[in-house]
């Protein structure tokens, strides 16, 4: 193990559990706020997918650390991190299935990759609303606010 | 979806001790969900259910990873490749589902695909089947993975001392 890893790990076990999970989401959180703000600049299926990635390592720590937290407040987080999650995953799901389209042989000029391909652009343009939304309102200041992680 | 079982954890507690009573617990509740997945005749309703226990139980780990040696990225991994697999499956199903829509407008394409999936969805659950065996069929393998998890991080925390 490295010697930045070792002085991580030596941290990290100095700290009670309270400590440890308020430490893990505020670095979560603030991992999503990056995310959101590249994704509603320059979209793409990579940004997408890394801003997917964020949001539901945050969710899951959301959920491994909930006695930690608020509980009324984060399950309001929660949901609107959910709404997110769903503009994401429709994008992904259109992702999938062109992919798979692709490996059964189906040509690219055939009209249901026509139609999954226009559904891909319309989800996308949903998703980027969605982010450019949360962005604009300060989302993820506001989230750490109300989690009680400003501290 | 039914979480994983494990102890409550210790808020006041210094973390490596939490981790090694919590993680072995919600390794053996991962096991144990993982028997019922990989039997013959689980529904994909069941593989289901349990990729999503794989994703916590991965999550959970590596919210931990910090306090564990570079084996843990091992460990991590090996959860990652059932993930991957059960996610595979998923897919297809999800795209079949989402075939649905589009029967009007190309059925020719969507009953092509259709057969595709079908075989697909075969192949990655005898795949996953396969997969569990080789990682966590033997007693030996499932103890190591707990052992690591109560004895590292114990280790790493007396070493602190």
């Amino acid at each position: 193990m490295g010697g930045a890893s070792r002085s991580r790990q030596r941290a990290a076990s100095r700290l009670t559990l309270r400590q440890y999970a308020r430490e893990t989401l505020r670095s979560r959180l603030g991992r999503v706020a990056f995310e959101l703000r590249h994704t509603q600049r320059s979209p793409g299926e990579e940004r997408i997918h890394d801003l997917r990635v964020a949001i539901r390592r945050l969710t899951a720590a959301l959920r491994i650390f909930r006695d930690v937290l608020p509980a009324a407040e984060a399950k309001q987080v929660k949901g609107e991190l959910k709404q997110l999650m769903e503009q994401a995953g429709a994008v992904r799901e259109l992702d999938i299935a062109l992919g798979l389209a692709e490996q059964a042989g189906i040509a690219a000029t055939s009209p249901l990759v026509e139609v999954l391909r226009a559904q891909r652009g319309e989800s996308e343009r949903r998703l980027l609303e969605a982010a450019r939304s949360a962005w604009r309102r300060n989302a993820s200041l506001r989230w750490r606010e109300r989690l009680q992680l400003h501290t | 979806m039914k979480g994983l079982a494990h102890p409550p954890w210790q808020l006041e507690a210094p973390v490596p001790a939490n981790a090694a009573s919590v993680l072995p617990e919600l390794a053996l509740s991962f096991f144990e969900r993982g028997d019922k997945a990989a039997r013959a005749d689980a529904s994909d309703e069941k593989l289901h259910a349990f990729r999503l226990n794989a994703k916590e139980f991965r999550y959970t780990l590596e919210a931990f990873r910090t306090l564990y040696g570079p084996a843990m990225d091992r460990h991590i991994a090996n959860v990652r490749r059932i993930q991957t697999v059960l996610g595979d499956l998923n897919d297809c199903r999800a795209t079949a589902a989402l075939l649905e829509r589009y029967e009007a407008v190309a059925a020719f394409d969507v009953e092509q695909l259709r057969r595709f999936l079908d075989a697909e969805r075969q192949r990655h659950r005898a795949r996953f089947a396969e997969l569990w065996a080789e990682l966590y069929g033997e007693e030996r393998k499932r103890r190591i993975l707990t052992r690591y998890l109560r004895a590292r991080v114990a280790a790493a925390a007396s070493a602190e001392l």
